[in-house]
């Protein structure tokens, strides 16, 4: 940007500790908005901070977020292309290691074809491999140690709160932070891993009576970015439409890679403030409205 | 100022070897930042604090991809009084000026994508294809923010009343504070800060502590 030669202070670059300066920055009352992506723990509190007015502030803040997401794919006994779907799911699962606001980190299976779908999803899983970003592997690294250490300790979680690890689940690679690709199937809906956004590669299996049990578990969450469903039946299809509740549906596609101006993105409840970014909203969220009436008679 | 339609920045196809030769180079070209100490800037100034940050491959974690500082309080305060006087002229540059620093900037970055792609790949360890999406759709967020500006600055239509001459138009709101990601350390940092800009803000960016090697090589 600097090359492009805006004037000066119309961009200012300062990097720091949040800790230090980031409370400073939303509380300053010459701040006017503050435009935030990241954790629901982070972008709850700069709401509440932003909230509250400050001496000599002579506005009400507009906070924008971006927040979490507890992303999920249902898959319904019916599908177009059982191989597809596979594929679908693993790659929304592990796409950069899980580590997208969009990534699935649940996938509802319906009880008919649940085993058959679980021991695919272990055989796709295989084909990946895990190593150095630069050698361009599937998967890289977690992004530090702090996240890679939250990461195991939710699949510890996952497994006592009783699912069944079927892949991955370790560490690997002691030179960077390299975590397996980890399914864990028999997962409770309700369980720490299907509630809690792990940012990581670790796909929780919760297994579905019928479709209302699926959309039910769906929507049983604080979030509500993307979501997915498989299958061939129309109907299912035009249901999911009304009652998957995300901001973001994709029907027979996997629910990771929004496009620019084709998938306006951004969520509900606790995943943010619904900025669809990339869409004819989105510069509105940074403006307001000035109504000019002129007599001319 | 006529923008041809947007269309989507097209993914490089990793499969050709032409592709992936040019992406090399731009892997063994970034390590020669990874020296570099980068200074904080505030109102076109640039600083250097005793407190310092530092970037690490989490590939390689105790490979360094540069030097950088971090803002005392006194300067995030400092920062938003700066962008807060800058405003009241910035704020007033017609929005066609705007919009052209956006494609300007979305032009420069084309010609060095991968370059910044292959710096996602040490910082925050995407591989080839995801970093390679990250920068497309940061280009995506510039092209498409400029023709959106120029869209807003058609104002909205009103109903037509005997004897006035009505109409609404959009203006600024004032200092944004940019705080994103760093899992699309490009792509989100970018929206979110060009938007701000476009519309008429000015801003402070406080890029995330994980990736502010691909934060310095935006701004």
């Amino acid at each position: 940007m600097d090359e492009v030669g805006l004037p000066p202070g119309v961009l200012n670059f300062v990097p720091g500790d949040g800790s230090t300066i980031g409370d400073l920055l939303v509380t300053h009352p010459k701040t006017r908005y503050i435009s935030f992506t990241g954790s629901m723990e982070v972008g709850l509190r700069v709401n509440e901070l932003a909230a509250r007015t400050q001496p000599h502030q002579i506005w009400i803040k507009r906070v924008i977020a971006e927040m979490g997401g507890k992303d999920a794919i249902v898959v319904d006994s019916e599908l177009k292309d059982f191989g597809d779907t596979v594929r679908g799911v693993v790659q929304a699962a592990f796409g950069f290691q899980g580590q997208k606001c969009s990534a699935c980190s649940r996938v509802i299976v319906d009880e008919k074809i649940y085993d058959k779908f679980c021991n695919a999803l272990v055989e796709e899983a295989k084909k990946l491999k895990v190593g150095d970003a630069k050698e361009n592997p599937n998967l890289g690294p977690v992004i530090n140690e702090k996240s890679k250490n939250s990461i195991t300790e939710y699949i510890r979680k996952g497994i006592d709160e009783g699912g069944k690890l079927i892949y991955g689940g370790k560490e690997v690679n002691e030179k960077g932070y390299f975590v397996e690709p980890t399914i864990i199937r028999d997962v409770e809906p309700d369980a720490t891993i299907a509630q809690e956004e792990i940012f990581g590669p670790v796909l929780a299996v919760i297994k579905s009576k019928n479709f209302d049990n699926a959309m039910e578990i769906a929507n049983g969450t604080i979030y509500g970015l993307t979501g997915a469903i498989y299958t061939k039946s129309k109907k299912k299809l035009e249901r999911a439409e009304k009652e998957f509740f995300v901001g973001n549906l994709y029907l027979n596609r996997k629910c990771t890679g929004a496009l620019v101006g084709v998938h306006p993105f951004g969520g509900f409840n606790m995943s943010g403030t619904d900025s669809k970014a990339g869409g004819r909203d989105y510069l509105g969220l940074f403006m307001q409205a000035k109504s000019i009436a002129e007599k001319v008679k | 100022m006529k923008l041809p339609k947007f269309t989507n920045e097209p993914f490089t196809d990793f499969t050709k070897k032409k592709n992936r030769a040019d992406f090399e180079k731009a892997l063994n070209k970034v390590t020669s930042r990874f020296r570099n100490e980068y200074p904080l800037t505030i109102g076109g100034q640039k600083f250097y604090t005793d407190a310092k940050l530092y970037s690490y491959n989490p590939s390689s974690k105790d490979e360094k991809l540069g030097v950088f500082q971090k803002a005392t309080a006194e300067m995030a305060m400092q920062a938003i009084d700066i962008a807060h006087n800058a405003f009241s002229t910035w704020k007033f540059t017609p929005a066609k000026t705007r919009a052209k620093f956006l494609v300007e900037a979305a032009k420069k970055m084309r010609k060095r994508k991968h370059e910044f792609s292959a710096m996602m790949v040490y910082e925050v360890g995407k591989n080839w294809a995801e970093a390679d999406g990250d920068t497309a759709e940061a280009i995506d967020f510039m092209e498409f923010y400029a023709r959106e500006m120029l869209r807003y600055a058609e104002g909205q239509p009103v109903v037509k009343y005997p004897g006035e001459k009505n109409r609404l138009e959009y203006i600024p709101l004032g200092v944004g504070v940019v705080i994103p990601p760093w899992n699309f350390p490009l792509a989100i940092l970018v929206g979110m800060t060009t938007a701000s800009i476009v519309a008429g803000n000015t801003v402070v960016l406080k890029p995330s502590s994980d990736s502010p090697a691909i934060a310095q090589m935006f701004f």
